[in-house]
């Protein structure tokens, strides 16, 4: 008998998986507990393993391909030899439809490809008239037979862009699983959190000079691990900024913990690994975990509890060198650190501009649960911590 | 200006041209005595004299030749087939003389013929009296085909045809000889090759010749009734085709439906549709319609005949579809 095996739902928000990587090719005998593929969720990409063994007949769902929770990636049989011509690989709970694809018997192992996306199907004047008014037809809807676009059907595109000097080519490219998360997490915090923005330029020439004489004696440590480590200090200090809001009950959060998320770019995005309890922990620890919680997001195998939740965020783009950066909050998070990168500049000291080392930190706040003066208090302190790192070790 | 009908303006046409040269003549079955099978002689034998006027015994292939042999040393002959489908008696002397003699004899023979009589459909005469000839003789060159719609156009082109060097089929209708329309008294000829735009419109083309021109001219009516403005086109002349009217039509309106009397496989509505999308392929935003005689010998039956050939209905249901509204 042909059996199916479908989209796993991962997550209890997975709704969907884009297929990263098949570990088997048909006609493989795969074995219960074999790694038979990798599948990307909105964050993290999982290695899924069979649970029936059988010979791998036909592959469904194509690597980037993105499929639903419960639909079916491949057809398995119990035999090598055994026909699945006729078979019908159906999605989870659902009867057999005339509509839904057989899947066909693969001759000289030609996988079961499903269908390529469609072409715009456009008629020879509406196509002309698009080419030289430099219309999207992608973007219209057809009113012909099969949804086959007219020329009319180009008369109604809203806001028809005009044709620039030189072809300019629009490729519409689909969302990753983590895109459309980012997409919908920073659009909603954007345009339903308050934002105020707070910035401390602080001196930085300590922390280097710290870092330095670290290195000498063989420990590693980057700026980011001593910006964390001020964080978790300074916040345990000021409750009110390790808080968050509630858009839905309108009401504020106060976090017990200290836990920072730690933006970490990755492939196509980024994530937000977590040091939880931060302020218990020493540099050191924060340093280990930080090393190996960016490596293993680089991987795209992080599990979920590691990036979920958090209370409050440090975006640090010093190591592009650039001056200072604006954050957008990470909710239900109340605040996050934009860190810019610590830069020579002329200071004045003592009334003789001399040579000095600085650092712009911008503090992003919810105004909902934050107020300006609690802001500027936490950055003082901040500050305060990062100038003077001997703190460090006062907590 | 006089109101006549299409029976009366292809006699004065005769009448004219026999009047202006004396070389002119016409010749068939029943044109003398009888004043022509459907009377479109009439009076013609009293008025020019038996050796203008003459009748001729069924024998087409016999006549026709003896009207090309006429043409060739000198005369222009009117030769009047009953029926277009007794051509195809006379098609050798059709195909293989008149069409060819002016090539084969390297320019020394021109024939100046005119052959005409009623094409297609009449009411119930069944498939051997009803075929449409255009498509048949359309695949010949050397052949000018004409197929006024109207008293107007039956004049002036008839006029033109009989002048014309070459042979010329002129393919008349039974079923709009008595159709009245008001005509100049004056004089006038219409050229060869030279399609008529009915009337004007915006957003869809007809194309059509002949008979069918009256149906179409009744779907364009319904068609604005819906707020439709279709441009119809008569072609009046078959061949030559007039590329240039129709294609300046399309390229205003983008979509096209052609009607024809005839039968569909590669009937003349197929070659105009080629040359639309050989010329304007990118102004077109749908295909081409037809809307022609389906594929069957025309059936006796009352009924048959007329879902055979096309209806308003069926002109209709094209446009709606070429226009993707239903």
């Amino acid at each position: 008998m042909p059996f199916t095996v479908y989209m796993p739902k991962l997550s209890p928000t997975m709704t969907e998986g884009v297929i990263a990587k098949w570990h088997k090719t048909i006609g493989d005998f795969v074995e219960s507990g074999d790694v038979l593929l990798e599948i990307s969720t909105d964050k993290a990409t999982v290695e899924h393993a069979a649970l029936d063994e059988g010979y791998l007949r036909a592959i469904i769902g194509q690597e980037g391909q993105k499929i639903d929770v419960n639909a079916p990636l491949a057809v398995f049989t119990e035999k090598p030899d055994e026909s699945i011509e006729g078979y019908k690989a159906m999605p989870l709970g659902e009867t057999p439809k005339a509509e839904v694809a057989p899947v066909a018997a693969p001759k000289a192992s030609v996988p079961v490809v499903a269908k390529s996306q469609s072409k715009v199907l456009a008629s020879p004047l509406a196509k002309k008239l698009a080419k030289e008014k430099g219309l999207d037809l992608a973007s219209c809807t057809g009113s012909g037979p099969n949804g086959r676009i007219m020329s009319r059907d180009l008369a109604k595109a809203p806001a028809a862009q005009v044709a620039a000097p030189s072809e300019q080519m629009i490729v519409e490219e689909a969302l990753s699983p983590m895109r459309q998360i980012i997409a919908q997490r920073l659009q909603e915090s954007k345009s339903t959190i308050p934002h105020f923005y707070v910035r401390q330029e602080v001196d930085a020439a300590p922390i280097v000079a710290l870092r330095e004489e670290l290195k000498r004696l063989e420990f590693s440590y980057t700026i980011n691990d001593f910006i964390i480590k001020a964080c978790a200090i300074a916040l345990k200090k000021h409750p009110e900024i390790n808080s968050g809001f509630d858009g839905k009950s309108l009401k504020a959060l106060r976090f017990s913990r200290v836990d920072i998320c730690v933006a970490v770019t990755v492939q196509g995005g980024l994530i937000t690994p977590i040091v939880f309890d931060a302020a218990k922990k020493s540099l050191s620890t924060i340093s280990q975990e930080m090393k190996q919680l960016a490596s293993r997001a680089r991987e795209g195998k992080l599990q979920p509890q590691e990036y979920q939740g958090g209370s409050f965020t440090i975006s640090n783009l010093g190591m592009y060198g650039v001056n200072d950066m604006t954050a957008i909050i990470n909710p239900p998070q109340g605040a996050i650190l934009g860190v810019g990168a610590a830069q020579d500049v002329p200071v004045v000291k003592d009334g003789q501009v001399v040579p000095g080392k600085r650092m712009s930190l911008t503090i992003s706040c919810d105004h909902r649960v934050i107020d300006g003066a609690e802001a500027a208090q936490f950055m003082r302190t901040l500050k305060q911590l990062i100038e003077n790192p001997i703190l460090f070790l006062s907590e | 200006m006089q109101v006549i009908d299409m029976r009366e303006a292809i006699r004065q046409a005769i009448d004219e041209e026999m009047q202006r040269d004396k070389t002119v003549f016409i010749m068939g079955e029943e044109v003398a005595e009888y004043n022509g099978a459907y009377k479109v002689t009439k009076g013609l034998l009293d008025k020019w004299g038996p050796m203008r006027v003459i009748d001729t015994p069924i024998s087409e292939n016999g006549f026709a030749g003896i009207g090309i042999g006429a043409a060739m040393t000198g005369l222009r002959p009117i030769v009047e087939f009953m029926s277009f489908n007794f051509s195809l008696v006379a098609a050798d002397q059709i195909i293989s003389n008149a069409c060819k003699m002016y090539y084969m004899s390297g320019g020394r023979f021109s024939v100046p013929i005119v052959f005409r009589g009623p094409n297609g459909a009449a009411a119930q005469v069944s498939c051997q009296h009803s075929h449409c000839v255009e498509a048949i003789y359309g695949n010949l060159p050397g052949l000018i085909i004409m197929a006024p719609s109207n008293a107007y156009n039956a004049k002036g082109l008839l006029k033109t045809a009989i002048r014309n060097n070459n042979p010329v089929l002129y393919l008349e209708c039974e079923l709009i000889y008595s159709d009245n329309m008001e005509i100049p008294t004056e004089e006038y000829l219409i050229p060869v090759g030279q399609a008529n735009i009915v009337q004007k419109g915006k957003d869809i083309t007809i194309v059509s010749h002949g008979r069918m021109v009256k149906l179409c001219k009744e779907a364009c009516e319904k068609l604005q009734e819906r707020g439709i403005e279709a441009e119809l086109i008569d072609l009046q002349t078959v061949k030559p085709l007039d590329m240039e009217t129709i294609t300046e039509s399309v390229r205003k309106t983008h979509f096209c439906v052609i009607v024809e009397e005839g039968h569909i496989f590669s009937g003349i509505a197929a070659e105009v549709a080629f040359q639309i999308q050989q010329h304007c392929l990118n102004d077109l935003d749908a295909e081409i319609a037809r809307v022609c005689q389906h594929e069957t010998p025309m059936p006796y039956s009352k009924v048959l005949e007329k879902e055979t050939l096309p209806t308003v209905e069926r002109i209709l249901n094209a446009c709606y579809e070429t226009l993707a509204l239903n």
